[in-house]
């Protein structure tokens, strides 16, 4: 892609935007990192299996004053907003992946959550997106949540609605998880035909503890890059996802968990159900360095296919240069075990029946992950009405 | 009598030294918490007092209850009731936690002139000491800590502390990476093991476990060598003010 | 990083127990291999002209093959010429009273502490018995509880009085599963083999004890060709347990054995190994040159051949007990701990073949590394093109105790038919300080830590070992690794 393209793209989407004048190294930063790498095509490797060119090609107009994030009232929590360079931006993430890249130019304020030095919220916090964007829309929005040492909080995280098929949200959340801090962060991905590109940069410091779970259960695009850096020794991270792709539906999940230092602990399960011409693409990344002695990393992704027409990309990664570590990553796909269906069936269950209970066992293993147990009767419901639309 | 005496203690560990005069007096019945800045030496103090080979010990003298310490291999530490509860606990696969404990509280009675627990006696006393850290029923038969959560890992050093039932425990960073729960949980344990005979060295990063175990002295290590000694008071000053107040004390001074 | 541990490294090493020999008159033929040889063994062992032929041919195919070279091992080139093919004790024991016995032989029993008598103490304790048939170089020497056996109408004696007294059985049975143009060490078997055991079950029969054979190879230069055959007639059953022990010499002795199993219909055969032939010293010299062919065939459906085996001896193991599934809904099991220590070799492993329908392999190997030594599992699951609905699962795992002994894996599965359901898992692990410090803390010392790890660590194995074995190999598995760790 011409740089001239590239500028001629942004400069579109940002007489749209609202942006500041502040921020401008990191403003910078990124025109230079986009002009260089331009909007991804098929031809690079992390975006082999998903088209985002397409929605750029057909051409995408900013808009700034949609999908803003709304959030539930939880005491002891601070919540501002915030375009401060030294925070926003801090990870660096934006000189690293494309989407975050662009939104980085674009984004107008970021929500900013801090959870303060030795607070412990037993209240959730809910924080909402619905995406209502109409033909060729595209916004950024922008989530920093901050946990000081010895913290702990949990938030779940909705994107809702539903957006045009040619319209785009990019959202890009920024975590900070300090000295002994615990966040469990669940994301729920609801959004029509629209299509929706997100990334998660989480650093965690040691002795903290940093869970997400993404269930995925609608929109004509999902790509959700996950990067975990574990900073510290004694970090504990899971994460997990559980996706229902049905016709004409794409979820990409990149994860990366970045083992830096030694004695931490990953552990990730991506599971998913693929029906009628859908497409699915997990890659998984766990990154040991060097000094990251002692690691436990644990990956695996596994994935039903429920038609013959569905396409499951798979593509487990380890890179290891410790040597004193235990690893492993495992990738399955097939279909429903026959003889359980029947085993099923035998007992009384008719077909959909059976295959919706053996279903459901497949996805509990993340489900089970999500503490609130409210969200997961919510959850199983979504998932049980998604499987209905997908058999039909 | 003291219990443990540490004078002018130094360690190194791959060329490094860590502890450069460390001194330090324990009593029975008493609780001593060492906090410090990471690199300051307290998980050296551990391992060279439990009798890790890779930290070789360069001066100083350790009596454990009118014995040398540093001439006892870990084992023969072990048994005449020193007991160290790992910050990074191994996992054995293979060994189930039944098996392994049966065969180091043999050791101990042994050495102690006890009589051996017969196979019944010696589970009804697995179980008792199960509920203290509720370390469940199934968790005692699978292998040496394999698969076991972080918490369930620090339960399982209490655990085996209370079987072991010894006269100095030395809790290396035991709340590191705990919830609030399995914070109470091993705390509590640690509460309920002790007695007017025995001892704690409590080694920790955060204030926090000292508002569960609350302790009778708080030294501060810095730079291999205690720089202050206090009251439970001094680790909430350190908590609020941070390492840094306690280096530009001593860059004063 | 520190010196490594010294106080492990410094474990005065156990001396091989069983290194000491016994000087009997022995019978031996000169050193070298030719027709002749063949000839002069079949001649002393008064064999029938169709079993000199069969030797004869299997000699005449050897000369035509070369020796193997694709395992992963290394061992200097064997000198075939250099080899003593025969040696019977002079003595030829009558089969009666424990008096008649040779007093240096009975002592020499005593030695190996399969005293006869033993087996009475055995008796009374376990309530079960142990008939054993001991092989003292090449003759086998005595075998007792014939009686109670022959009331049964269980056939268990030396491969050589079986060829005399039923050789309706040998001429079925022999070469059947291992014929002699298999492989190079088989050929050679079958030219030159003196002694074994036989073994026959007939139908419906419960064999009433375990059935036991020690070999020992005690004078210098000779190989050791042991020839054992064990079938197992419609729905009988058999435990047999073959346990092996051999003299420190600073030559290496070659040990080329063949043993056949045949299960019929319904028939359940189990084979149990303790091996620990003499391994070489410290620095690699000597040891035992273990080059063996082990084969089973299911052959009646519903039929059942386990292989169990402790191995911790020899300087270079070769050896693929395996199980031919031919009868349907027939099941091939193996259970293998392989240990290997200072400068050893094994490259071991098993062969299962599906052909027929419904059949089911179970494969657990588990190898143990110290030293400088190297443990290769090479396995081989082969479901040929009609073998529906096979099932297959294999778990081969690896521990090393040092950061100079080496664990390699070699699977390999080739599979013909989409109904089958093959798994495969392999892990490695070590046995770090960290582990044996975290023992130490809790107040055992290193020995008593490499035990209950090592242990632990095969119990799934071990457990699958009759009774009285599995005591042998617990103890065998520590003394093998001493000062092993680091």
């Amino acid at each position: 892609m011409s740089e001239a393209m590239t500028r001629s793209i942004l400069s579109d989407l940002v007489a749209g935007a609202k942006s500041p004048a502040t921020y401008k190294v990191i403003r910078s930063e990124v025109e230079g990192f986009l002009a260089e790498n331009g909007i991804p095509s098929k031809k690079h490797e992390d975006w082999k299996y998903t088209n985002i060119k397409r929605l750029f090609d057909n051409g995408l107009h900013f808009v700034s004053d949609k999908c803003a994030i709304s959030n539930s009232k939880v005491s002891g929590l601070e919540i501002t907003w915030s375009d401060d360079e030294n925070l926003i931006g801090s990870s660096g993430i934006h000189s690293k992946e494309v989407h975050a890249a662009l939104n980085t130019a674009l984004f107008g304020k970021a929500m900013v959550v801090r959870v303060k030095k030795g607070t412990h919220l037993e209240e959730e916090l809910v924080l909402n997106q619905v995406v209502d964007l109409l033909e060729n829309e595209f916004s950024a929005t922008r989530l920093f949540i901050v946990l000081e040492e010895n913290s702990s909080l949990k938030c779940q995280y909705h994107f809702s609605g539903s957006g045009a098929e040619s319209s785009l949200l990019n959202h890009t959340t920024e975590v900070l998880v300090g000295k002994n801090a615990r966040l469990e962060l669940n994301f729920v991905q609801e959004v029509g035909t629209g299509n929706l590109m997100t990334t998660t940069e989480v650093s965690c410091e040691r002795d903290s503890n940093f869970t997400t779970n993404c269930i995925q259960l609608s929109g004509k695009l999902l790509r959700n890059n996950l990067n975990i850096r574990l900073r510290g020794e004694n970090v504990e991270t899971h994460l997990n996802g559980f996706y229902m792709i049905n016709s004409n539906e794409l979820f990409d999940n990149h994860t990366h968990v970045d083992h830096l230092e030694p004695h931490c602990e990953s552990n990730e399960i991506y599971r998913g159900i693929l029906a009628g011409n859908s497409t699915g693409v997990f890659n998984g990344k766990v990154f040991v360095h060097r000094d990251a002695q002692k690691t436990n990393g644990y990956q695996s992704n596994n994935n039903i296919l429920l038609s013959d027409d569905a396409t499951m990309n798979s593509k487990p990664e380890l890179e290891i240069y410790a040597d004193d570590v235990r690893c492993s990553h495992g990738s399955t796909t097939g279909q429903l075990d026959e003889e359980a269906v029947f085993y099923l069936r035998a007992r009384g269950l008719d077909e959909f029946g059976a295959t919706a209970l053996l279903l459901t066992a497949f996805a509990s293993e993340v489900l089970n992950a999500i503490t609130n147990e409210e969200l997961r009767s919510i959850l199983e419901e979504k998932i049980q009405a998604k499987l209905k639309e997908m058999r039909a | 009598m003291s219990l443990l005496t540490i004078k002018d203690l130094k360690a190194r560990v791959e060329e490094k030294d860590i502890l450069k005069g460390f001194n330090l007096t324990v009593n029975p019945g008493e609780v001593h918490a060492i906090m410090g800045p990471n690199g300051s030496g307290k998980s050296t103090l551990a391992s060279v007092l439990a009798g890790n080979e890779s930290y070789e010990v360069t001066g100083g003298e350790v009596d454990f209850n009118g014995k040398d310490l540093l001439d006892m291999a870990p084992e023969e530490r072990a048994r005449e009731g020193l007991f160290l509860a790992f910050q990074y606990p191994v996992e054995i696969p293979g060994v189930s936690n039944v098996n392994f404990m049966k065969n180091a509280v043999a050791e101990v009675r042994k050495h102690r002139g006890l009589e051996q627990l017969d196979a019944k006696d010696f589970l009804a006393f697995m179980r008792e000491k199960q509920q203290l850290v509720e370390l469940s029923g199934n968790l005692a038969g699978r292998s040496v800590n394999e698969g076991f959560s972080g918490g369930e890992k620090k339960r399982n050093e209490i655990f085996q502390m209370a079987m072991l039932d010894p006269k100095l425990a030395i809790l290396d960073e035991t709340d590191s990476g705990l919830d609030i729960d399995a914070l109470r949980i091993v705390a509590s344990g640690v509460n309920k093991l002790r007695t007017k005979n025995n001892a704690f060295i409590v080694i920790t990063h955060y204030q926090r476990l000292l508002d569960y175990i609350v302790p009778d002295f708080v030294h501060v290590l810095y730079n291999g060598k205690i720089v202050r000694s206090g009251t439970k008071e001094l680790a909430l000053e350190l908590e609020e003010k941070g390492y840094d107040w306690i280096k530009e004390e001593l860059a004063e001074a | 990083m520190a010196e490594e541990n010294q106080a492990l490294k410094e474990f005065t090493e156990k001396e091989y127990e069983y290194g000491w020999s016994v000087d009997i008159e022995t019978d031996q033929l000169p050193k070298g291999l030719s027709e002749e040889t063949v000839r002069a063994i079949s001649s002393k062992k008064n064999e029938p002209e169709w079993l000199l032929e069969w030797r004869l041919k299997a000699f005449r195919y050897w000369l035509t093959m070369e020796e193997p070279t694709w395992a992963h091992v290394h061992y200097p080139k064997i000198d075939f010429q250099d080899i003593i093919y025969y040696s019977a004790p002079k003595q030829k024991p009558v089969i009666g009273s424990l008096d008649e016995v040779d007093a240096d032989m009975l002592e020499t029993f005593k030695k190996l502490g399969i005293s006869l008598e033993e087996q009475k103490r055995l008796m009374n304790v376990a309530g079960s018995n142990v008939a054993v048939d001991a092989v003292f170089d090449s003759v086998s020497v005595k075998t007792t509880f014939q009686e109670t056996l022959r009331e049964k109408g269980v056939i268990f004696c030396s491969f050589s009085e079986a060829v005399q007294n039923h050789p309706e059985l040998i001429k079925k049975y022999l070469g059947s599963v291992v014929p002699y143009t298999d492989n190079f060490y088989a050929a050679l078997n079958s030219a030159v083999f003196s002694d074994g055991s036989f073994c026959y079950i007939p139908k419906g029969v419960r064999c009433p004890m375990e059935l036991s054979t020690y070999f020992r190879i005690n004078a210098m230069n000779t190989g050791q060709f042991e020839r054992t055959l064990v079938v197992a007639d419609e729905d009988s059953y058999c435990s047999y347990l073959e346990g092996c022990t051999a003299p420190q010499r600073d030559e290496n002795q070659l040990h080329a054995a063949v043993v056949e199993l045949v299960s019929m219909k319904g028939a359940e055969i189990k084979y149990s190994t303790v091996q620990n032939w003499y391994p070489g010293d410290k620095n690699g010299k000597g040891g035992i040159y273990n080059f063996v062919t082990k084969r089973g065939i299911c052959a009646g459906a519903y039929s059942k051949i386990s292989w169990t085996q402790v191995e911790t001896g020899s300087a270079v193991t070769w050896k693929y007990p395996s199980c031919i599934l031919k009868g349907d809904n027939s099941i091939g099991e193996f259970y293998s701990v392989a240990v290997t220590n200072n400068y050893q070799q094994a490259d071991t492993g098993t062969k299962m073949i599906h052909l027929g329908k419904n059949t089911k392999s179970t494969i657990i190997s588990k190898g143990v590394s110290a030293g400088h030594s190297n443990n290769s599992y090479r396995g081989l699951v082969k479901i040929a093109k009609n073998a529906t609905n096979a099932r297959n699962f294999s778990q081969c795992d690896s521990l090393l105790l040092s950061s100079t002994s080496g664990a390699h894996t070699f699977p390999y599965i080739e599979c013909g038919n989409k109904s089958a359901k093959v798994e495969h898992e392999a892990t490695t692990s070590k046995v770090g300080e960290d582990q044996i410090f975290y023992c130490n803390q809790r107040g055992l010392d290193t020995e008593q830590a490499i035990g209950l790890i090592v242990n632990g660590y095969c119990k799934e194995v071990l457990n699958k070992l009759p009774m009285e074995f599995a005591v042998e190999a617990q103890k065998l598995l520590a003394i093998s690794l001493e000062g092993s760790v680091g």
